[in-house]
């Protein structure tokens, strides 16, 4: 224990009692003030008694007969997981060693960034067209080398809806974000072939001797043409 | 070791220093045992109490928490061990220094500070302390002895700060009335006030 260095001053009556208090003022602030100097004074005598009362000694064979108690002890798992958890270590490594870490780290963050971005595009994309409702068109053409599907819904523009072959399959299939309304659509193959699909239930002469397909774009449900 | 800090030391005893554990005993045993004699009235119980309080300190040294003052600590388990003595002798609390041999082992002050307070009485105010309540006494021991912060001696009697101001603010008033009926108050500190 670190005592605070003992003041040993003489009383003097006469001082004023700020004086008189100076001494004593760390150890003393909370004796009351507003009783008069005269109970101050002998509050703080009492205090200073209290202060240099003469202590005890323990007898000279306390500390060896605890010390011969105490044994060295396994402290309990979790305080010792705890103290290793806590300790301070230093690390050491050449920078060849960072090489290989710090790539892989490079890749999982730009990894992440993608896929963040990817997903706030999506995510942007749906909410600037809340009233879109999916439509997945897909047409069985096995020997095709590609297929688009042309509508009124992209201005009849050739290109502007390709649909992807699936895995081992001679089907393909887009998925369009279209408004609520009536569209007239075809399947254009290799560039150049105007393709109804048979499977659609509506259709519709275009005036040049072709079959268009037709759908209702509704609020209700997903459609599948 | 020896000079070194209370965490320091406390740090290498739960590295398994045991040795290091005397460092602290060392340390405060002496107001450990005056706090035992304190409460048994007793040169026998309180080296008993006092090794006992030891023991049971470094077994539960890896719950000291770190960075708080541990001498507090140490005192807290301390007076409780004791009231727990106390509550199974059944004794009284207030504890009568008529009995003890303050011949051996005394640590006076120097003869200048002897001079300086001749006039107060150190036997008749170990024994005004004695009659006052263990938690009074304690907390003008902790304060005014072994100088502690108040924070401190909150910790170490496990009381809000407020109220371990209002136990050394009471504390000092008892004991000036103590002191006052025994005629102590009115020829010492009377005289010398007035």
């Amino acid at each position: 224990m670190e005592k605070k260095p003992s003041v040993h001053q003489p009383v003097d009556s006469s001082a004023s009692p700020d004086t008189r208090r100076q001494p004593e003022e760390q150890c003393m602030n909370e004796l009351p003030v507003s009783n008069g100097w005269h109970e101050d004074e002998a509050l703080l005598r009492i205090a200073r008694g209290i202060r240099q009362m003469p202590d005890l000694e323990p007898a000279a064979n306390l500390l060896p007969s605890i010390m011969a108690a105490v044994q060295p002890k396994k402290r309990p798992w979790w305080h010792r997981v705890h103290r290793w958890a806590k300790a301070r270590r230093s690390i050491t490594f050449s920078p060849l060693q960072v090489v290989p870490v710090a790539m892989v780290f490079a890749i999982i963050c730009i990894v992440s960034v993608l896929y963040v971005r990817n997903a706030d595009h999506q995510r942007i994309f749906q909410a600037q067209q809340p009233d879109r409702i999916p439509v997945v068109f897909s047409v069985e053409v096995p020997t095709a080398r590609s297929v688009s599907v042309i509508g009124s819904f992209s201005n009849w523009q050739p290109h502007a809806c390709e649909l992807r072959k699936n895995n081992g399959g001679g089907v393909w299939t887009v998925k369009l974000l279209l408004p609520a309304g009536r569209y007239e659509y075809a399947f254009l193959v290799d560039g150049g072939t105007i393709l109804s699909s048979p499977r659609a239930g509506f259709h519709q002469d275009d005036g040049f001797g072709n079959q268009n397909n037709f759908l209702v774009v509704g609020n209700d449900n997903e459609k599948s043409i | 070791m020896e000079h070194a800090d209370d965490q320091h030391v406390i740090r290498a005893i739960l590295d398994g220093d045991v040795n290091a554990y005397a460092v602290l005993v060392a340390r405060y045993q002496k107001p450990i045992y005056n706090l035992m004699f304190r409460m048994s009235g007793s040169v026998a119980d309180a080296a008993d109490l006092a090794q006992e309080t030891f023991i049971k300190a470094y077994e539960q040294l890896h719950r000291f928490r770190e960075g708080k003052t541990f001498f507090p600590w140490l005192y807290t388990i301390g007076l409780n061990h004791c009231k727990n003595f106390l509550h199974r002798r059944k004794s009284r609390q207030d504890v009568s220094t008529e009995d003890c041999e303050f011949d051996a082992g005394l640590d006076y002050p120097s003869k200048q500070e002897e001079r300086l307070f001749a006039q107060l009485d150190f036997e008749r105010l170990r024994e005004a302390l004695g009659r006052l309540p263990i938690d009074y006494r304690e907390a003008l021991v902790l304060r005014y002895h072994e100088e502690l912060a108040l924070e401190d001696v909150a910790a170490a009697l496990e009381i809000s700060l407020s109220c371990a101001k209002m136990r050394v603010h009471r504390g000092l008033r008892k004991l000036r009335e103590i002191l006052e009926k025994t005629h102590y108050g009115k020829e010492t500190i009377g005289s010398s006030a007035g």
